[in-house]
Protein backbone atom coordinates (compact mmCIF):
# COMPACT_ATOMS: atom_id res chain seq x y z
CA UNK A 1 0.00 0.00 0.00
CA UNK A 2 2.39 2.27 1.00
CA UNK A 3 4.36 1.96 -2.42
CA UNK A 4 1.49 2.83 -4.38
CA UNK A 5 1.24 5.87 -1.97
CA UNK A 6 4.62 6.92 -2.72
CA UNK A 7 4.30 5.92 -6.35
CA UNK A 8 1.29 8.28 -6.67
CA UNK A 9 3.16 11.09 -4.82
CA UNK A 10 5.83 10.68 -6.84
CA UNK A 11 4.03 10.88 -9.83
CA UNK A 12 1.80 14.23 -9.00
CA UNK A 13 5.37 15.64 -8.04
CA UNK A 14 6.91 14.49 -11.45
CA UNK A 15 3.35 16.09 -13.15
CA UNK A 16 3.94 19.31 -11.03
CA UNK A 17 7.58 20.17 -11.78
CA UNK A 18 7.02 19.17 -15.58
CA UNK A 19 3.63 21.64 -15.57
CA UNK A 20 6.27 24.15 -13.64
CA UNK A 21 8.80 24.12 -15.94
CA UNK A 22 6.60 24.00 -19.09
CA UNK A 23 5.75 28.00 -19.44
CA UNK A 24 9.83 28.21 -19.80
CA UNK A 25 10.01 27.16 -23.10
CA UNK A 26 7.96 30.29 -24.66
CA UNK A 27 8.99 32.46 -21.71
CA UNK A 28 12.54 32.16 -22.08
CA UNK A 29 11.84 32.40 -25.86
CA UNK A 30 10.15 35.70 -25.49
CA UNK A 31 13.34 36.90 -23.29
CA UNK A 32 15.58 35.81 -25.94
CA UNK A 33 17.43 33.11 -23.92
CA UNK A 34 17.09 30.19 -25.89
CA UNK A 35 17.30 30.04 -29.90
CA UNK A 36 15.84 26.73 -30.54
CA UNK A 37 14.67 27.78 -34.16
CA UNK A 38 14.02 31.59 -33.57
CA UNK A 39 14.71 35.40 -32.77
CA UNK A 40 14.19 37.41 -29.73
CA UNK A 41 10.94 39.09 -30.48
CA UNK A 42 10.88 43.18 -30.75
CA UNK A 43 9.29 44.40 -26.91
CA UNK A 44 9.06 48.08 -28.38
CA UNK A 45 5.65 49.68 -28.12
CA UNK A 46 5.16 48.75 -31.47
CA UNK A 47 5.41 45.17 -31.57
CA UNK A 48 2.98 44.08 -34.35
CA UNK A 49 4.38 47.08 -36.47
CA UNK A 50 7.88 45.39 -36.18
CA UNK A 51 6.70 42.03 -36.56
CA UNK A 52 5.03 43.92 -40.11
CA UNK A 53 8.70 45.05 -41.08
CA UNK A 54 10.66 42.10 -40.39
CA UNK A 55 7.64 40.20 -42.42
CA UNK A 56 8.38 41.96 -45.36
CA UNK A 57 12.27 41.00 -45.07
CA UNK A 58 11.18 37.07 -44.32
CA UNK A 59 9.27 37.15 -47.51
CA UNK A 60 12.80 37.69 -49.09
CA UNK A 61 14.30 35.34 -47.79
CA UNK A 62 11.58 32.17 -47.44
CA UNK A 63 10.32 32.77 -50.82
CA UNK A 64 6.69 31.34 -51.39
CA UNK A 65 6.14 28.19 -51.93
CA UNK A 66 3.13 28.11 -53.96
CA UNK A 67 2.72 32.20 -55.47
CA UNK A 68 0.58 32.11 -58.42
CA UNK A 69 -2.02 30.32 -57.21
CA UNK A 70 -4.37 32.74 -56.10
CA UNK A 71 -6.69 31.59 -53.54
CA UNK A 72 -9.87 33.46 -52.08
CA UNK A 73 -9.55 32.16 -49.02
CA UNK A 74 -6.66 30.53 -46.24
CA UNK A 75 -7.52 27.91 -44.35
CA UNK A 76 -4.89 26.85 -41.41
CA UNK A 77 -4.75 23.54 -39.77
CA UNK A 78 -3.43 23.37 -36.07
CA UNK A 79 -3.59 19.93 -35.26
CA UNK A 80 -4.71 17.97 -32.03
CA UNK A 81 -2.39 17.58 -28.86
CA UNK A 82 -1.45 14.19 -30.36
CA UNK A 83 0.91 16.21 -32.98
CA UNK A 84 4.62 15.28 -32.74
CA UNK A 85 5.40 18.40 -35.25
CA UNK A 86 3.69 20.07 -37.95
CA UNK A 87 4.41 17.14 -40.63
CA UNK A 88 4.07 14.47 -37.88
CA UNK A 89 0.01 14.25 -36.56
CA UNK A 90 -1.59 10.79 -35.84
CA UNK A 91 -2.31 9.28 -38.76
CA UNK A 92 -5.98 9.54 -38.31
CA UNK A 93 -5.97 12.97 -39.19
CA UNK A 94 -4.62 12.97 -42.60
CA UNK A 95 -7.62 11.97 -44.42
CA UNK A 96 -9.13 14.73 -42.42
CA UNK A 97 -6.53 17.29 -44.02
CA UNK A 98 -7.04 15.82 -47.66
CA UNK A 99 -10.37 15.80 -47.53
CA UNK A 100 -10.76 20.05 -46.55
CA UNK A 101 -8.24 20.10 -49.62
CA UNK A 102 -10.57 18.25 -51.94
CA UNK A 103 -13.51 19.63 -50.55
CA UNK A 104 -13.04 23.22 -50.65
CA UNK A 105 -12.09 23.94 -54.42
CA UNK A 106 -11.55 28.21 -53.39
CA UNK A 107 -9.72 27.75 -49.99
CA UNK A 108 -5.44 27.14 -49.95
CA UNK A 109 -5.25 24.44 -46.86
CA UNK A 110 -2.10 24.79 -44.92
CA UNK A 111 -1.03 22.57 -42.56
CA UNK A 112 2.82 22.97 -41.55
CA UNK A 113 2.20 25.22 -38.36
CA UNK A 114 2.78 23.10 -34.99
CA UNK A 115 0.96 25.05 -32.28
CA UNK A 116 2.51 23.48 -29.89
CA UNK A 117 5.89 25.05 -30.15
CA UNK A 118 5.91 29.32 -30.31
CA UNK A 119 8.62 28.52 -32.92
CA UNK A 120 7.10 26.12 -35.01
CA UNK A 121 9.57 23.17 -33.60
CA UNK A 122 8.44 20.09 -33.73
CA UNK A 123 9.36 17.63 -30.80
CA UNK A 124 12.10 16.09 -32.66
CA UNK A 125 13.54 18.88 -34.01
CA UNK A 126 16.35 20.50 -32.55
CA UNK A 127 15.73 20.70 -29.08
CA UNK A 128 16.99 19.55 -26.12
CA UNK A 129 14.60 16.95 -25.19
CA UNK A 130 14.34 14.98 -29.18
CA UNK A 131 16.31 12.60 -28.05
CA UNK A 132 13.53 11.55 -25.46
CA UNK A 133 10.81 11.98 -28.60
CA UNK A 134 12.29 10.41 -31.87
CA UNK A 135 11.91 6.77 -30.24
CA UNK A 136 8.13 7.79 -29.49
CA UNK A 137 7.72 8.74 -32.96
CA UNK A 138 8.74 5.75 -34.38
CA UNK A 139 6.48 3.53 -31.80
CA UNK A 140 4.04 5.59 -32.62
CA UNK A 141 4.74 5.22 -36.85
CA UNK A 142 4.71 1.30 -35.80
CA UNK A 143 1.48 1.17 -33.89
CA UNK A 144 -0.49 4.08 -34.01
CA UNK A 145 -2.35 3.22 -30.61
CA UNK A 146 1.19 2.87 -28.34
CA UNK A 147 0.61 3.43 -24.79
CA UNK A 148 3.58 5.85 -24.85
CA UNK A 149 1.98 8.52 -26.90
CA UNK A 150 0.24 9.50 -23.97
CA UNK A 151 3.19 11.18 -23.23
CA UNK A 152 3.06 13.73 -26.30
CA UNK A 153 -0.35 14.60 -25.30
CA UNK A 154 0.49 15.21 -21.91
CA UNK A 155 3.12 17.79 -23.24
CA UNK A 156 0.58 19.59 -25.86
CA UNK A 157 -1.90 19.55 -23.02
CA UNK A 158 0.28 21.38 -21.17
CA UNK A 159 1.34 23.83 -23.73
CA UNK A 160 -2.71 24.54 -24.68
CA UNK A 161 -3.00 25.29 -21.07
CA UNK A 162 0.00 28.08 -21.40
CA UNK A 163 -2.10 29.30 -24.23
CA UNK A 164 -5.20 29.57 -22.17
CA UNK A 165 -3.20 31.26 -19.01
CA UNK A 166 -3.78 34.77 -19.02
CA UNK A 167 -0.17 35.14 -17.60
CA UNK A 168 1.48 33.34 -20.21
CA UNK A 169 -1.12 33.26 -23.21
CA UNK A 170 0.05 37.09 -24.40
CA UNK A 171 3.49 35.82 -24.90
CA UNK A 172 2.83 32.08 -25.85
CA UNK A 173 0.06 33.19 -28.75
CA UNK A 174 2.35 35.90 -29.76
CA UNK A 175 4.51 33.45 -30.94
CA UNK A 176 1.98 31.12 -32.39
CA UNK A 177 0.24 34.44 -34.38
CA UNK A 178 4.06 34.73 -35.66
CA UNK A 179 4.37 31.61 -37.30
CA UNK A 180 0.75 31.44 -38.80
CA UNK A 181 1.57 34.91 -40.16
CA UNK A 182 4.91 33.38 -41.77
CA UNK A 183 3.25 29.96 -42.77
CA UNK A 184 0.41 32.36 -45.03
CA UNK A 185 3.49 34.19 -46.76
CA UNK A 186 5.26 30.84 -47.35
CA UNK A 187 1.75 30.02 -49.02
CA UNK A 188 1.49 32.61 -51.02
CA UNK A 189 -0.31 34.97 -48.88
CA UNK A 190 -0.35 38.87 -49.31
CA UNK A 191 -0.45 40.92 -46.09
CA UNK A 192 -2.88 43.75 -47.12
CA UNK A 193 -5.01 42.05 -50.07
CA UNK A 194 -7.79 41.66 -47.66
CA UNK A 195 -7.89 37.65 -48.36
CA UNK A 196 -9.68 36.35 -45.41
CA UNK A 197 -8.51 33.76 -43.60
CA UNK A 198 -9.96 30.67 -41.31
CA UNK A 199 -8.11 29.01 -38.68
CA UNK A 200 -9.25 25.42 -37.95
CA UNK A 201 -8.45 23.49 -34.58
CA UNK A 202 -9.09 20.08 -33.22
CA UNK A 203 -9.14 20.05 -29.51
CA UNK A 204 -5.82 21.63 -28.04
CA UNK A 205 -5.61 23.18 -31.33
CA UNK A 206 -8.32 25.30 -31.60
CA UNK A 207 -7.78 27.10 -28.24
CA UNK A 208 -4.45 27.88 -29.35
CA UNK A 209 -6.27 29.26 -32.81
CA UNK A 210 -8.33 31.19 -30.33
CA UNK A 211 -5.64 32.36 -28.78
CA UNK A 212 -3.39 33.74 -31.94
CA UNK A 213 -6.05 35.21 -33.21
CA UNK A 214 -5.62 38.33 -31.47
CA UNK A 215 -2.50 39.18 -32.94
CA UNK A 216 -3.34 37.50 -36.35
CA UNK A 217 -5.73 39.55 -37.49
CA UNK A 218 -3.64 42.82 -37.33
CA UNK A 219 -0.78 41.09 -38.48
CA UNK A 220 -2.12 40.30 -41.95
CA UNK A 221 -4.63 43.15 -42.31
CA UNK A 222 -7.74 40.97 -42.93
CA UNK A 223 -10.05 39.47 -40.78
CA UNK A 224 -9.53 35.90 -38.87
CA UNK A 225 -12.20 33.11 -38.35
CA UNK A 226 -12.00 30.20 -36.28
CA UNK A 227 -13.56 26.64 -36.37
CA UNK A 228 -13.05 24.35 -33.34
CA UNK A 229 -13.84 20.89 -33.89
CA UNK A 230 -13.99 19.53 -30.40
CA UNK A 231 -11.57 22.46 -29.28
CA UNK A 232 -11.03 22.50 -25.24
CA UNK A 233 -11.92 26.49 -25.36
CA UNK A 234 -11.14 29.42 -23.00
CA UNK A 235 -12.40 32.41 -22.74
CA UNK A 236 -9.48 33.85 -24.23
CA UNK A 237 -9.65 37.19 -25.31
CA UNK A 238 -8.75 36.43 -28.84
CA UNK A 239 -12.34 35.93 -29.26
CA UNK A 240 -12.51 39.63 -29.25
CA UNK A 241 -10.14 40.15 -32.66
CA UNK A 242 -12.27 36.87 -34.99
CA UNK A 243 -14.87 37.63 -36.87
CA UNK A 244 -16.58 33.99 -36.26
CA UNK A 245 -15.84 31.30 -34.19
CA UNK A 246 -17.74 27.31 -34.87
CA UNK A 247 -17.84 25.73 -32.14
CA UNK A 248 -18.62 21.87 -33.48
CA UNK A 249 -18.46 19.45 -30.95
CA UNK A 250 -20.27 15.45 -30.60
CA UNK A 251 -22.74 14.61 -27.99
CA UNK A 252 -19.78 11.67 -26.98
CA UNK A 253 -17.50 14.49 -26.77
CA UNK A 254 -16.58 14.73 -23.07
CA UNK A 255 -13.32 16.49 -23.03
CA UNK A 256 -14.27 19.42 -25.05
CA UNK A 257 -17.56 20.23 -22.62
CA UNK A 258 -15.61 19.98 -20.07
CA UNK A 259 -13.77 23.52 -21.24
CA UNK A 260 -17.78 24.80 -19.76
CA UNK A 261 -16.56 23.98 -16.29
CA UNK A 262 -12.91 24.45 -15.89
CA UNK A 263 -12.99 28.13 -17.75
CA UNK A 264 -14.97 30.33 -15.23
CA UNK A 265 -15.20 32.89 -18.12
CA UNK A 266 -17.45 30.28 -19.90
CA UNK A 267 -19.73 29.99 -16.91
CA UNK A 268 -23.08 31.70 -18.18
CA UNK A 269 -23.22 33.77 -14.39
CA UNK A 270 -19.89 35.89 -16.26
CA UNK A 271 -21.80 38.21 -18.92
CA UNK A 272 -18.89 40.35 -19.16
CA UNK A 273 -16.08 37.80 -20.13
CA UNK A 274 -15.03 37.61 -23.40
CA UNK A 275 -16.85 33.98 -24.32
CA UNK A 276 -20.29 35.00 -22.88
CA UNK A 277 -19.98 38.83 -24.35
CA UNK A 278 -19.16 36.68 -28.00
CA UNK A 279 -21.88 34.72 -27.56
CA UNK A 280 -24.19 37.36 -27.32
CA UNK A 281 -22.93 39.71 -30.71
CA UNK A 282 -23.76 36.50 -31.88
CA UNK A 283 -20.09 35.70 -32.97
CA UNK A 284 -20.24 32.23 -31.68
CA UNK A 285 -22.01 29.63 -33.59
CA UNK A 286 -22.23 26.06 -31.37
CA UNK A 287 -22.66 23.38 -33.82
CA UNK A 288 -23.99 19.87 -32.21
CA UNK A 289 -22.96 16.72 -34.28
CA UNK A 290 -24.58 14.33 -33.26
CA UNK A 291 -23.15 11.34 -31.46
CA UNK A 292 -19.29 11.76 -32.13
CA UNK A 293 -16.56 10.83 -29.61
CA UNK A 294 -13.09 13.39 -28.73
CA UNK A 295 -10.61 10.31 -30.02
CA UNK A 296 -10.64 6.80 -30.47
CA UNK A 297 -12.54 4.40 -32.20
CA UNK A 298 -16.01 6.95 -33.08
CA UNK A 299 -14.37 10.01 -33.08
CA UNK A 300 -14.38 12.99 -35.65
CA UNK A 301 -12.09 11.62 -38.31
CA UNK A 302 -13.46 8.40 -38.30
CA UNK A 303 -14.21 7.27 -41.34
CA UNK A 304 -15.89 3.82 -41.32
CA UNK A 305 -18.34 4.83 -37.99
CA UNK A 306 -21.29 5.65 -40.16
CA UNK A 307 -24.54 8.65 -38.28
CA UNK A 308 -28.14 7.82 -38.53
CA UNK A 309 -28.18 9.89 -41.95
CA UNK A 310 -25.67 7.30 -43.78
CA UNK A 311 -22.46 9.51 -44.00
CA UNK A 312 -19.20 8.92 -42.24
CA UNK A 313 -18.22 10.86 -39.03
CA UNK A 314 -15.25 11.99 -41.58
CA UNK A 315 -17.90 12.74 -43.85
CA UNK A 316 -20.44 14.87 -42.37
CA UNK A 317 -17.54 16.81 -40.09
CA UNK A 318 -16.15 17.47 -43.65
CA UNK A 319 -19.52 19.00 -45.16
CA UNK A 320 -20.80 21.00 -41.63
CA UNK A 321 -17.13 22.65 -42.33
CA UNK A 322 -18.01 23.44 -46.07
CA UNK A 323 -21.35 24.38 -45.05
CA UNK A 324 -20.18 27.27 -42.79
CA UNK A 325 -17.64 28.44 -44.78
CA UNK A 326 -20.62 28.66 -47.78
CA UNK A 327 -22.52 30.76 -45.65
CA UNK A 328 -19.82 33.05 -44.67
CA UNK A 329 -19.02 33.83 -48.34
CA UNK A 330 -16.06 31.94 -47.96
CA UNK A 331 -16.65 29.23 -50.75
CA UNK A 332 -18.82 29.31 -53.60
CA UNK A 333 -22.04 28.36 -52.79
CA UNK A 334 -23.49 24.61 -53.46
CA UNK A 335 -24.49 23.48 -56.55
CA UNK A 336 -28.23 22.75 -57.32
CA UNK A 337 -28.05 19.18 -57.10
CA UNK A 338 -26.03 19.14 -53.99
CA UNK A 339 -28.35 18.70 -50.82
CA UNK A 340 -28.50 21.01 -47.98
CA UNK A 341 -26.82 19.59 -44.72
CA UNK A 342 -30.18 19.10 -41.98
CA UNK A 343 -28.43 16.93 -39.29
CA UNK A 344 -26.39 13.72 -38.33
CA UNK B 1 32.17 22.67 0.21
CA UNK B 2 31.45 19.67 2.64
CA UNK B 3 29.93 22.32 5.22
CA UNK B 4 28.08 23.67 2.63
CA UNK B 5 26.58 20.73 1.17
CA UNK B 6 25.55 20.05 5.10
CA UNK B 7 24.30 23.27 5.72
CA UNK B 8 21.81 23.09 2.52
CA UNK B 9 20.85 19.61 4.08
CA UNK B 10 19.96 21.19 7.01
CA UNK B 11 18.23 24.28 5.76
CA UNK B 12 15.81 21.65 3.62
CA UNK B 13 15.40 19.45 6.15
CA UNK B 14 14.37 22.78 8.09
CA UNK B 15 11.55 22.89 5.43
CA UNK B 16 10.39 19.42 5.34
CA UNK B 17 9.95 19.90 9.15
CA UNK B 18 8.56 23.38 8.92
CA UNK B 19 5.63 22.15 6.25
CA UNK B 20 3.58 21.13 9.37
CA UNK B 21 5.84 23.24 12.32
CA UNK B 22 6.75 19.86 13.57
CA UNK B 23 7.84 19.90 17.29
CA UNK B 24 11.23 18.66 15.90
CA UNK B 25 11.87 21.28 13.38
CA UNK B 26 11.97 23.86 16.25
CA UNK B 27 14.03 21.57 18.28
CA UNK B 28 16.52 21.76 15.05
CA UNK B 29 16.67 25.50 15.41
CA UNK B 30 17.01 25.51 19.23
CA UNK B 31 19.95 23.36 19.39
CA UNK B 32 21.68 23.91 16.16
CA UNK B 33 24.44 26.31 16.68
CA UNK B 34 23.91 27.36 13.16
CA UNK B 35 20.25 27.84 14.09
CA UNK B 36 20.30 31.19 12.52
CA UNK B 37 22.03 30.58 9.14
CA UNK B 38 19.41 27.55 8.94
CA UNK B 39 16.26 30.01 9.63
CA UNK B 40 18.00 32.82 6.85
CA UNK B 41 18.07 29.96 4.94
CA UNK B 42 14.53 28.62 4.68
CA UNK B 43 13.64 32.32 4.21
CA UNK B 44 16.24 32.79 1.43
CA UNK B 45 14.75 29.89 -0.43
CA UNK B 46 11.04 30.96 0.02
CA UNK B 47 11.78 34.22 -1.49
CA UNK B 48 14.05 32.40 -4.53
CA UNK B 49 11.15 30.35 -5.10
CA UNK B 50 8.67 33.01 -4.35
CA UNK B 51 9.83 35.37 -7.31
CA UNK B 52 10.58 31.88 -9.62
CA UNK B 53 7.18 31.51 -9.53
CA UNK B 54 5.86 34.67 -10.51
CA UNK B 55 9.18 35.25 -13.11
CA UNK B 56 6.32 35.70 -16.06
CA UNK B 57 7.88 39.45 -14.63
CA UNK B 58 11.10 39.18 -15.54
CA UNK B 59 10.78 37.48 -18.99
CA UNK B 60 8.41 40.04 -19.64
CA UNK B 61 11.07 42.28 -19.34
CA UNK B 62 13.54 40.59 -20.83
CA UNK B 63 16.40 40.40 -18.33
CA UNK B 64 18.87 38.60 -19.21
CA UNK B 65 20.52 35.43 -17.29
CA UNK B 66 22.59 36.70 -14.98
CA UNK B 67 20.73 39.74 -13.64
CA UNK B 68 17.51 37.00 -13.58
CA UNK B 69 19.74 35.22 -11.25
CA UNK B 70 20.53 38.02 -9.09
CA UNK B 71 16.81 39.33 -9.07
CA UNK B 72 15.97 35.53 -7.33
CA UNK B 73 18.62 36.31 -4.63
CA UNK B 74 17.57 39.44 -3.71
CA UNK B 75 14.12 38.63 -3.42
CA UNK B 76 15.23 36.06 -1.05
CA UNK B 77 16.93 39.04 0.72
CA UNK B 78 13.87 41.34 0.71
CA UNK B 79 11.81 38.92 1.86
CA UNK B 80 14.51 37.72 4.76
CA UNK B 81 14.26 41.57 5.84
CA UNK B 82 10.50 41.14 6.12
CA UNK B 83 11.40 38.05 8.24
CA UNK B 84 12.59 40.49 10.59
CA UNK B 85 10.22 43.29 10.50
CA UNK B 86 7.39 40.40 11.02
CA UNK B 87 9.20 38.44 13.66
CA UNK B 88 9.84 42.04 15.54
CA UNK B 89 6.35 43.25 15.35
CA UNK B 90 5.23 39.72 16.77
CA UNK B 91 7.32 39.48 19.76
CA UNK B 92 7.00 43.08 20.57
CA UNK B 93 2.81 42.53 20.29
CA UNK B 94 2.69 38.92 21.83
CA UNK B 95 5.19 40.49 25.49
CA UNK B 96 2.48 43.33 25.13
CA UNK B 97 -0.59 40.39 25.08
CA UNK B 98 0.42 37.50 26.58
CA UNK B 99 2.18 36.31 29.98
CA UNK B 100 4.82 34.47 28.58
CA UNK B 101 8.33 36.48 27.19
CA UNK B 102 10.14 34.46 24.89
CA UNK B 103 13.77 35.84 23.61
CA UNK B 104 13.49 37.79 20.14
CA UNK B 105 15.81 35.27 18.45
CA UNK B 106 13.46 32.33 19.47
CA UNK B 107 10.65 33.86 18.29
CA UNK B 108 12.80 34.85 14.93
CA UNK B 109 13.74 31.47 14.60
CA UNK B 110 10.15 29.78 14.72
CA UNK B 111 8.73 32.06 12.75
CA UNK B 112 11.02 31.40 9.98
CA UNK B 113 9.46 28.17 9.97
CA UNK B 114 6.72 29.19 8.74
CA UNK B 115 7.81 30.64 5.78
CA UNK B 116 8.59 26.87 4.64
CA UNK B 117 5.63 26.34 2.53
CA UNK B 118 6.92 29.73 0.32
CA UNK B 119 9.83 27.18 -0.86
CA UNK B 120 7.89 25.80 -2.83
CA UNK B 121 6.07 29.03 -4.25
CA UNK B 122 7.97 27.71 -7.74
CA UNK B 123 4.86 25.82 -8.35
CA UNK B 124 3.44 29.09 -9.29
CA UNK B 125 4.53 29.07 -12.60
CA UNK B 126 2.21 25.94 -13.18
CA UNK B 127 -0.40 27.41 -16.15
CA UNK B 128 -3.40 27.18 -14.99
CA UNK B 129 -2.85 25.70 -11.12
CA UNK B 130 -0.26 28.02 -10.56
CA UNK B 131 -2.30 31.31 -8.92
CA UNK B 132 -4.29 29.34 -6.89
CA UNK B 133 -1.23 27.09 -5.65
CA UNK B 134 0.14 30.93 -4.87
CA UNK B 135 -2.99 32.01 -2.79
CA UNK B 136 -3.38 28.27 -1.29
CA UNK B 137 0.56 28.53 0.12
CA UNK B 138 0.00 32.06 1.65
CA UNK B 139 -3.01 30.53 3.50
CA UNK B 140 -0.73 27.37 4.51
CA UNK B 141 2.11 30.01 5.67
CA UNK B 142 -0.62 31.76 7.76
CA UNK B 143 -1.77 28.85 9.72
CA UNK B 144 1.52 28.29 10.37
CA UNK B 145 2.27 32.12 11.41
CA UNK B 146 -0.39 31.15 13.83
CA UNK B 147 0.78 27.72 15.15
CA UNK B 148 4.27 29.48 15.74
CA UNK B 149 3.27 32.08 17.59
CA UNK B 150 0.80 29.59 19.94
CA UNK B 151 3.70 27.44 20.55
CA UNK B 152 6.12 30.37 21.28
CA UNK B 153 4.05 32.66 23.46
CA UNK B 154 2.14 28.97 24.88
CA UNK B 155 -1.32 30.59 23.99
CA UNK B 156 -4.37 29.30 22.21
CA UNK B 157 -5.25 30.18 18.76
CA UNK B 158 -7.68 32.33 19.30
CA UNK B 159 -4.95 34.53 21.33
CA UNK B 160 -2.55 33.56 18.58
CA UNK B 161 -4.81 34.92 16.33
CA UNK B 162 -5.36 37.94 17.77
CA UNK B 163 -1.79 38.48 17.81
CA UNK B 164 -0.97 37.97 14.13
CA UNK B 165 -4.35 40.04 13.40
CA UNK B 166 -2.70 42.94 15.20
CA UNK B 167 0.35 42.48 13.98
CA UNK B 168 -1.07 42.39 10.31
CA UNK B 169 -2.78 45.50 11.06
CA UNK B 170 0.42 47.63 12.07
CA UNK B 171 2.50 46.37 9.40
CA UNK B 172 -0.21 48.47 6.78
CA UNK B 173 -0.21 51.35 9.15
CA UNK B 174 3.72 51.23 8.25
CA UNK B 175 3.63 50.31 4.78
CA UNK B 176 1.11 53.36 4.36
CA UNK B 177 3.33 55.43 6.68
CA UNK B 178 6.94 55.19 8.13
CA UNK B 179 7.57 52.48 5.78
CA UNK B 180 7.19 54.18 2.63
CA UNK B 181 11.01 55.02 2.62
CA UNK B 182 11.58 51.52 3.48
CA UNK B 183 9.47 50.58 0.54
CA UNK B 184 11.00 53.01 -2.10
CA UNK B 185 14.41 51.50 -1.02
CA UNK B 186 13.29 48.10 -1.85
CA UNK B 187 12.17 49.46 -5.27
CA UNK B 188 14.83 51.74 -5.88
CA UNK B 189 17.19 48.38 -5.34
CA UNK B 190 15.11 46.04 -7.34
CA UNK B 191 15.15 48.36 -10.33
CA UNK B 192 18.93 48.55 -9.79
CA UNK B 193 19.32 44.50 -9.90
CA UNK B 194 16.82 43.54 -12.83
CA UNK B 195 17.68 46.56 -14.94
CA UNK B 196 14.15 47.69 -15.54
CA UNK B 197 11.93 49.99 -14.48
CA UNK B 198 8.57 47.54 -13.61
CA UNK B 199 7.53 47.19 -10.49
CA UNK B 200 8.90 44.33 -8.18
CA UNK B 201 6.51 41.60 -6.98
CA UNK B 202 5.67 42.93 -3.79
CA UNK B 203 4.73 46.95 -3.33
CA UNK B 204 4.58 46.88 0.19
CA UNK B 205 7.14 45.74 3.25
CA UNK B 206 8.10 42.42 2.37
CA UNK B 207 6.22 40.15 4.86
CA UNK B 208 4.73 36.88 4.29
CA UNK B 209 0.85 38.26 4.39
CA UNK B 210 0.41 39.85 0.82
CA UNK B 211 -1.28 43.65 1.58
CA UNK B 212 -1.53 43.52 -2.47
CA UNK B 213 -1.44 40.19 -3.00
CA UNK B 214 0.38 39.14 -6.85
CA UNK B 215 -1.01 37.26 -8.93
CA UNK B 216 1.36 37.43 -11.81
CA UNK B 217 -0.96 38.69 -13.96
CA UNK B 218 1.54 40.64 -16.83
CA UNK B 219 -0.29 43.84 -17.22
CA UNK B 220 0.73 45.19 -13.52
CA UNK B 221 4.26 44.79 -14.70
CA UNK B 222 4.23 45.46 -18.04
CA UNK B 223 7.42 47.30 -18.60
CA UNK B 224 7.43 51.29 -19.32
CA UNK B 225 7.55 51.21 -23.22
CA UNK B 226 5.53 48.84 -24.08
CA UNK B 227 7.63 45.73 -23.82
CA UNK B 228 4.35 44.09 -23.18
CA UNK B 229 3.11 41.56 -26.34
CA UNK B 230 0.26 43.56 -27.77
CA UNK B 231 -0.43 44.79 -30.97
CA UNK B 232 -4.10 45.92 -30.29
CA UNK B 233 -5.32 48.50 -27.40
CA UNK B 234 -6.90 46.51 -24.46
CA UNK B 235 -4.42 44.20 -23.03
CA UNK B 236 -5.05 40.62 -23.37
Amino acid sequence: MNFFVALLAGGLALLFLCMAVAPLESLGWYAGWFREGDARPDPSAAASLELKARTKVSSSIHPAEDIGKDASHYLVYLSGIGAIAANSVPQEEEPFIKGLEQLLPATKVISDVFPYSVTNLGLTGQRVTAAIWRPIEKMRLKNPDAAVSFLVNARNLIQMTISADTRYGPIYNLGIGRELHESLLRHGYKVGSGVPVTLIGWSGGAQIAVGAAWYLPELIGAPVRVISIGGVLSDDKGLEQIEHLWHMWGSKDHLSPLAEFLYAGRWKLLRKSAWNRALAAGKISLIPLGPISHNGHGDYFDNEMKLPNGETHLQYVLSVIKQALTEADLEPAQSAGEPVKQGP
Amino acid sequence: MGELFEYFGEVFQAIRLGLTLQPDGVQLLQKDPHANWIAFGVVMVAGIALLLGQSVILFLNQIKPVRFVLSLFANGLLLAVGWVIWSAAVWGIGRWLFVEKPDFILVLRVIALSYAPLALGFLTLMPYLGPFVHRLLYVWTFLLALRAVMFTFNVSAWQALLCVGIGWLILILLTATVGKPLIGLQNWLWHRITGTHTDPPTRQLPTPFPINPVTGDPSQHAPQGGAQPEPKGEKP
